[in-house]
């Protein structure tokens, strides 16, 4: 500004007429006066993110709409982390088993969005990347269902996303889950490990892990969720539900593996559960005391999962959300007699919820509980054990989403569609969703590392990973 | 007497003070050279406007006194979760001020001020990381008024102006809840108000005068607002209506100022001024829509106080030259600094010169103020007041160029 002032001068010690070329001449010099601040060097501190390894289930393979894509799988968390890593470290390298450009294993797209604010799906499996190569199960729980192949991941270096979808840490040490030749083995297989690995390879998920660890500077782990959501999913009618102890030990087994040689890396506790949308919308908070005011009767029924007797909803069931759109809808039924009455779906104890469409709440417990339990475990194994991180996706996160935040002017929420979190499937993240579990990683990291890592903008990603 | 007055008037302003938020600088480029100081300067007309007592005490000429000014806020953003910078825009705010002073005897004179005291011009890039908070935001303002003022004897004036404002304000900001970047909420208005302007103007021997003055606080009551939404998805399209009409109140601050003059040698003149805003009145800016979402950005602004000092130094009877040192307060509190007009205490210093050019004298006056550094901290969990977190270095440059004109017969 000192050069600024003597100019000034000179030009007043002139008694000239060119006072009228005194604005532009002071516009355009004024125009670089803005005030500078030097932006910080962004530094990873005392950590090594060379080669970052991601360690987890359909949440870290980046799931998003109902399914896995190649566009997905780009703004997955870990894939966002790596993004910031690599502005901080240019030469570090993060490749993930990306499925082919314009391809995916199927997706949710948007229809409307109903009266009670459910979003209306259809699942598109146009341009879905199968090797060719199915099993049609027709005894699989829940109608029959097929076994897909999808397109290989290069098998030469294995991917730095280990996520794998419906992947759960009880079944880190089952051999074959991804061997080819497993494809009709039920429950025990699974083509989203599969295409990780070589073809009839017969490596478990745990051994996989180690070797995939072998070279690796870093690493997240976010599993548990993986054990329990197929079974929410179905209303707890498909499979069991996660053994605690097995659970326990098993995050353990991973951990030990990834803490080999002092690794160091961020430990995720989970989410609770009942918040995820999926149980939210149907649970006592939600959506369903306002779908049955003014009708009669005004309680819910449902066929519970201990006696299959039907009674009143309780208000630690959770109504899916099939059986939320489907509520209060009136339906012909035939009673016991042979008599055919129309009877609203869920109103009426003649008509009750099916044990499919709701998690009750013996169910919820069996599913929650080893997954608190993991929590408590996973907390003292990083305190304790590994003196390593933890991220609290619940406190830090999914609690304040649940509650509506504000991003830099955009808002934030659990409501489906609407609040840019959650994505059609009501349980995975959108892009945004994704960014802002990556920048729940990164605040942990700049504080435990004394790293200086920037955040990711979730405003200036897409709202949906799906085509548009 | 006049010790009692004063005496009084530093009370008040030892409570409070004012000035900085949105307040442009000062409405004339000889006041501008002094730094604002003016509640005391009766050199020329614009002192109607800072004082209206003044005008009782001018001489038995008419006096006219125009010009423009321009105002460029620069500002610097350095994001906490980006850890980049983001300037601003180059705006400049236009401004403009014309004063006129009629004796109509020797005791009683009237007047015409015009100008444009408050208004703020912000312009972030287009696509910028807080643009959902804010893209652009101004308001401009004129103040037209009429003055007479009374000279009760030699040494005492007190005169009073009735304000009629008018101002219009416009904010923009993108909707980045939507994937279009083009998904925009655009709010317009203007509206008017009436105020009023209170001043006593004295002298104590030759060489010592002082002012005391009160400006009320004005209300713009906006009632022609249109809310426009565009580029918004077809699912959400009833949330936000293409246009719809809102209200609101502007509230303008009132303005207590007490200023010194004292004529220390043939040629130095020195004035000094204190005052204080009353912006604690600017509480919130809302906007009630007919139809579409409500609009409600928390102000909470508190009163401010200023401290002005300003030299004027008589070279020759064709040249006058002027220095000035103010310092402001800001009205802004510390959660409430947002991108759209993100102030700070304000050092600020200026320069000015008076040319006579035949029968007028050409008047030019610059200053440049600095603001400290102000960090927006965000607690993203208060969704209801959007921000983004970061800090604000801010510097406002102001230039002013006029004339005055004197004629009529000195008595």
């Amino acid at each position: 500004m000192q050069r600024f002032h003597l100019h000034f001068l000179g030009l007043t010690f002139r008694p000239s007429m060119r006072y009228a070329l005194l604005p532009l001449a002071l516009g355009s010099l004024l125009a670089g006066c803005t005030p500078d601040q030097s932006e910080p060097t962004p530094t990873a501190g005392t950590l090594d993110v060379a080669k970052y390894l991601a360690v987890g289930d359909g949440y870290t393979a980046g799931i998003s709409d109902g399914g896995l894509t190649a566009t997905s799988q780009q703004y997955a968390y870990p894939a966002l982390l790596a993004q910031q890593f690599i502005r901080i470290n240019p030469p570090a390298v993060f490749t993930q088993g990306l499925l082919p450009a314009g391809t995916g294993t199927g997706y949710l797209t948007l229809r409307g969005i109903d009266a009670l604010g459910l979003p209306q799906t259809t699942r598109v499996t146009k341009g879905r990347a199968v090797r060719g190569s199915y099993i049609a199960n027709p005894a699989a729980c829940g109608g029959a269902d097929t076994t897909f192949l999808y397109a290989q991941a290069p098998a030469s270096a294995l991917s730095q996303n280990l996520g794998v979808p419906g992947l759960g840490l009880t079944q880190v040490e089952v051999a074959g889950l991804g061997n080819t030749a497993n494809q009709s083995r039920t429950g025990t297989f699974n083509p989203y490990f599969e295409r990780l690995l070589p073809t009839n390879d017969n490596r478990t998920y745990l051994q996989t892990v180690t070797d995939a660890s072998a070279n690796a500077t870093f690493f997240t782990f976010f599993m548990g969720l993986g054990d329990a959501l197929p079974y929410i999913l179905n209303g707890g009618e498909c499979g069991t539900a996660p053994s605690s102890s097995l659970l326990n030990a098993n995050a353990k087994k991973v951990l030990d593996r990834l803490t080999a040689n002092g690794r160091k890396g961020v430990i995720a506790l989970l989410p609770t559960i009942q918040n995820l949308p999926v149980l939210r919308l149907g649970g006592k908070d939600g959506i369903r005391g306002t779908l049955t005011q003014g009708k009669s009767p005004d309680s819910i029924y449902v066929r519970s999962s201990i006696a299959n007797i039907v009674r009143p909803i309780d208000a630690g069931d959770f109504i899916l959300p099939a059986g939320l759109s489907r509520l209060g809808a009136a339906e012909q039924v035939t009673l016991p007699n042979g008599t055919v009455v129309t009877a609203r779906y869920g109103l009426s104890k003649r008509n009750p919820i099916v044990r499919r469409d709701v998690l009750d709440y013996t169910e919820f417990s069996r599913v929650n509980s080893p997954l608190l339990a993991l929590n408590t475990e996973l907390k003292r194994l990083a305190d304790k054990v590994y003196l390593l991180p933890t991220v609290d996706l619940e406190n830090e996160l999914f609690f304040q989403v649940n509650k509506r935040i504000s991003v830099n002017g955009v808002e934030y929420s659990s409501e489906p569609v609407r609040g840019n979190f959650f994505s059609l499937d009501l349980y995975s993240l959108t892009p945004r969703g994704n960014a802002l579990l990556a920048n729940t990683f990164i605040k942990t990291i700049n504080n435990s590392y004394q790293a200086n890592i920037p955040f990711v903008d979730p405003n200036s990603l897409p709202t949906t990973a799906r085509p548009q | 007497m006049t010790r009692r007055l004063l005496s009084v008037g530093f009370l008040f302003l030892s409570y409070a003070a004012s000035a900085g938020g949105f307040q442009n600088g000062p409405q004339n480029a000889r006041l501008l050279g002094l730094g604002g100081a003016a509640t005391a300067y009766s050199r020329d007309a614009s002192g109607i406007f800072y004082n209206p007592g003044i005008l009782g005490h001018l001489d038995s000429l008419t006096h006219l006194s125009f010009g423009g000014m321009g105002t460029a806020r620069t500002t610097s953003f350095l994001g906490t979760d980006s850890r980049l910078q983001t300037k601003q825009d180059f705006a400049v705010m236009p401004g403009g001020y014309f004063y006129a002073t009629h004796p109509i005897n020797d005791r009683v004179k009237v007047g015409l001020s015009i100008n444009t005291p408050f208004g703020y011009d912000t312009k972030w890039p287009s696509f910028w990381e807080g643009s959902s908070v804010v893209r652009s935001a101004s308001m401009q303002t004129v103040f037209v008024q009429p003055t007479a003022a009374f000279k009760v004897n030699d040494n005492f004036s007190l005169g009073a102006g009735v304000i009629y404002a008018h101002g219009s304000l416009k904010r923009e900001r993108s909707l980045g809840q939507y994937d279009d970047l083009e998904a925009t909420a655009r709010y317009e208005g203007s509206g008017s108000g009436l105020g009023y302007n209170l001043g006593m103007y004295g002298r104590t021997g030759e060489d010592l005068s002082f002012g005391i003055s009160f400006r009320g606080p004005v209300t713009l009551k906006v009632d022609n607002g249109t809310a426009e939404y565009q580029n918004v998805p077809a699912l959400d399209a009833d949330r936000y209506p293409a246009s719809s009409g809102f209200n609101t109140e502007v509230k303008l601050p009132s303005s207590l100022a007490v200023g010194l003059a004292d004529q220390m040698t043939d040629k130095l003149l020195v004035t000094f001024d204190f005052a204080l805003t009353g912006w604690s009145s600017y509480d919130s800016l809302n906007f009630e829509a007919q139809t579409g979402p409500r609009v409600r950005n928390g102000r909470r602004y508190e009163d401010a106080m200023a401290f002005r000092v300003g030299g004027e130094y008589e070279v020759s009877k064709d040249l006058l030259l002027r220095a000035g040192v103010s310092y402001d307060e800001s009205p802004v509190r510390d959660e409430y600094i947002s991108p759209e007009l993100p102030d700070g205490n304000r050092l600020g210093g200026a320069l000015g010169v008076s040319l006579r050019l035949s029968k007028v004298m050409l008047d030019l006056g610059y200053s440049l103020d600095v603001a400290g550094n102000r960090t927006a901290r965000v607690n993203r969990t208060q969704y209801q007041s959007p921000n983004i977190a970061g800090t604000y270095r801010t510097m406002v440059h102001t230039l002013a160029a006029g004339v005055s004109y004197s004629f009529g017969s000195k008595k």
